[in-house]
């Protein structure tokens, strides 16, 4: 083996190992929350959401982010509620929100659906 | 050839103006996203961050649930403007109203308020018994109306303080509070405060 068929064979591996490792820590969001969470932020990442449901109150959410900036920043979100048939279901409480967030901080929100009708929701971020 | 170009310079500079006129043109505002700069006077979006963290703790509590499955009635009592600026109260009680009746929570009774009923037709169809000019199987029939189980009352409130470098702020107080009024008793109270700093030299009224 020559040394700059060495030299090949080394970086495709150095490259695969790289970006394996950014695929990990990239991945903030988890899979199922995805087509519900649209991330345009560069400094805050939706880190879980939890859902409970309850007969008398609704749909209830608590809302995790965290701060992937180095120093304190703010994004904005927005929860979007939607029926069973993926309608919006249009309230005052759907404003956009501030999110004020600490160097690498964590943030948690919660909130009711405005409505026992509200069966889904969309959660968008950005700065 | 100089009067020429005087000519030209002055065609130039009344095109320029034109445009610059029609720049100014007023423009429809992006409820939905709109980020123009603060002023230290309460606006629009104030109300609406005010009332959504209102009825945030309203939804998410369970003050307003009815033990038998029914809805609540309430009533809007009164509601103060303690602030420097001439302000329509509604502007942060209507969206709650709104948001309460569509959580199927709650319905708002209009014929009852501080100032007599708030829809005076209520009173008005009534006077109409016994009226031969009108059908009387649609004029309301007596002891229809509903007395309501809770009332709503509270103030806004505004106090400013002189922060030094010729900056002020002005501390905005949203209060409201859910009575029972059968007992008598608050059942549920919120308050989200507002801060605007700014040059002394803002007006905030």
């Amino acid at each position: 083996m020559s040394y700059f068929q060495a030299l090949k064979i080394g970086s495709v591996i150095a490259g695969m190992v790289i970006a394996g490792c950014q695929t990990q820590a990239s991945r903030v969001v988890e899979p199922e929350w995805k087509s519900r969470v649209t991330d345009n932020s560069f400094n805050a990442d939706v880190f879980s959401v939890k859902r409970k449901n309850d007969d008398k109150v609704g749909l209830e959410l608590d809302i995790n982010f965290v701060s992937k900036s180095p120093t304190h920043n703010k994004s904005r979100y927005q929860v979007i509620w939607m029926d069973d048939s993926g309608h919006t279901i249009d309230s005052i409480i759907s404003i956009w929100r501030d999110l004020s967030l600490s160097a690498f901080g964590k943030y948690s929100v919660s909130h009711t659906a405005p409505s026992l009708r509200v069966k889904d929701y969309a959660i968008n971020l950005e700065d | 050839m100089h009067f020429r170009n005087f000519k030209f310079v002055l065609v130039a500079i009344i095109v320029s103006f034109t445009i610059t006129g029609c720049n100014s043109m007023p423009e429809r505002v992006d409820m939905r996203n709109d980020r123009v700069v603060e002023t230290m006077g309460l606006q629009y979006r104030d109300f609406d961050e005010a009332a959504a963290k209102m009825i945030d703790s309203l939804l998410g509590g369970r003050a307003l649930v009815h033990p038998n499955g029914g809805r609540y009635i309430l009533a809007i009592g009164d509601i103060k403007n303690d602030t420097m600026q001439r302000i329509d109260t509604d502007q942060l009680i209507k969206k709650i109203r709104i948001a309460l009746l569509n959580s199927g929570r709650v319905v708002v009774s209009t014929a009852v308020g501080v100032n007599g009923a708030e829809d005076k037709m209520i009173y008005m169809q009534r006077e109409l018994r016994g009226n031969s000019e009108f059908n009387q199987t649609r004029v309301a029939k007596k002891a229809q109306l509903q007395a309501f189980d809770l009332s709503m009352s509270g103030k806004i409130l505004q106090r400013n303080v002189t922060t030094g470098g010729g900056k002020t702020q002005a501390d905005y107080y949203f209060q409201l509070t859910i009575t029972d009024v059968n007992t008598g008793l608050g059942i549920w109270e919120g308050e989200e405060r507002i801060s605007k700093r700014g040059s002394s030299r803002s007006v905030s009224w």
